[in-house]
């Protein structure tokens, strides 16, 4: 059982919840989502967001560790890369931390802060949405179905 | 290995379909009339029972109480410095080791 393709699979899990939890709360346009469940929707994207947050320190660390052995094995599955779109991933998701820090913290006391940073939150939301269909449709043939063999041989 | 199990590959086609409705959900919502002034009114309620009902509302509650934000700042004060020690410690261990 491979570390990297588990971090993988909990983070494409993750994000999506995350992903569907945030659009719920974007505008009043998107909250038919979750049927303008709006509690619901707040308490799933923190709690996702710690997971989040958690996965991130921990493929830092993980990467950290490689450095420090000098272990320059491929791992194809590792969710940050130095470039393509482990690169792009990287940033993203400093980028929602940042500024998903920043909207807890102060969303009662500055609000200029959390107005921009919210902004920011929204329209990356988007992006990322739309580069994850691009990676989906270019490791399609991870959906291939398993051809049942031994049917196939009678 | 995992990915040719069928139950692995239901969870990726899971996962996948939880995207493109995410992506879907997006672009309905952006282009689509609207949001009407029931719509309006159903996003508000919710807003405001997540005030009362959810972290949205706890978190606020937690700012405005003196004690537990002089306790939250005690708190913090430890777990910083045994946070560093911790991972520089699993760091060290984890190079230590030769396996």
């Amino acid at each position: 059982m491979k570390f990297d393709f588990i971090l993988h699979w909990l983070w494409a899990l993750v994000f999506s919840i995350l992903a569907l939890s945030g659009i719920a709360m974007a505008g009043a346009k998107y909250g038919w989502v979750m049927q303008y469940d709006i509690a619901t929707a707040d308490i799933v994207h923190r709690l996702a967001a710690v997971v989040y947050v958690l996965l991130t320190l921990i493929v830092i660390l993980y990467e950290i560790i490689r450095i420090l052995r000098r272990d320059k094995t491929l791992k194809p599955w590792l969710v940050f890369g130095p470039s393509g779109y482990g690169l792009f991933t990287f940033i993203t998701t400093l980028i929602f931390i940042i500024t998903g820090a920043v909207i807890w913290l102060f969303m009662d006391s500055n609000h200029a802060a959390t107005a921009f940073t919210l902004w920011i939150h929204e329209k990356l939301t988007y992006l990322a949405a739309a580069s994850v269909i691009w990676h989906i449709y270019m490791k399609s043939h991870a959906l291939k179905w398993p051809k049942n063999k031994e049917r196939k041989a009678r | 290995m995992w990915m040719q199990k069928k139950w692995f590959k239901l969870f990726i086609w899971f996962v996948t379909a939880s995207f493109f409705f995410a992506v879907g959900a997006i672009l309905i919502s952006m282009f689509r009339f609207g949001p009407t002034e029931q719509e309006a009114m159903s996003f508000m309620m919710g807003m405001m029972k997540a005030m009362e009902t959810s972290l949205m509302g706890l978190s606020m509650q937690v700012k405005e109480d003196a004690n537990v934000q002089r306790l939250l700042y005690e708190s913090v004060q430890f777990a910083f410095p045994l946070l560093a020690i911790s991972i520089a410690g699993g760091v060290y261990v984890r190079c230590r080791r030769k396996v």
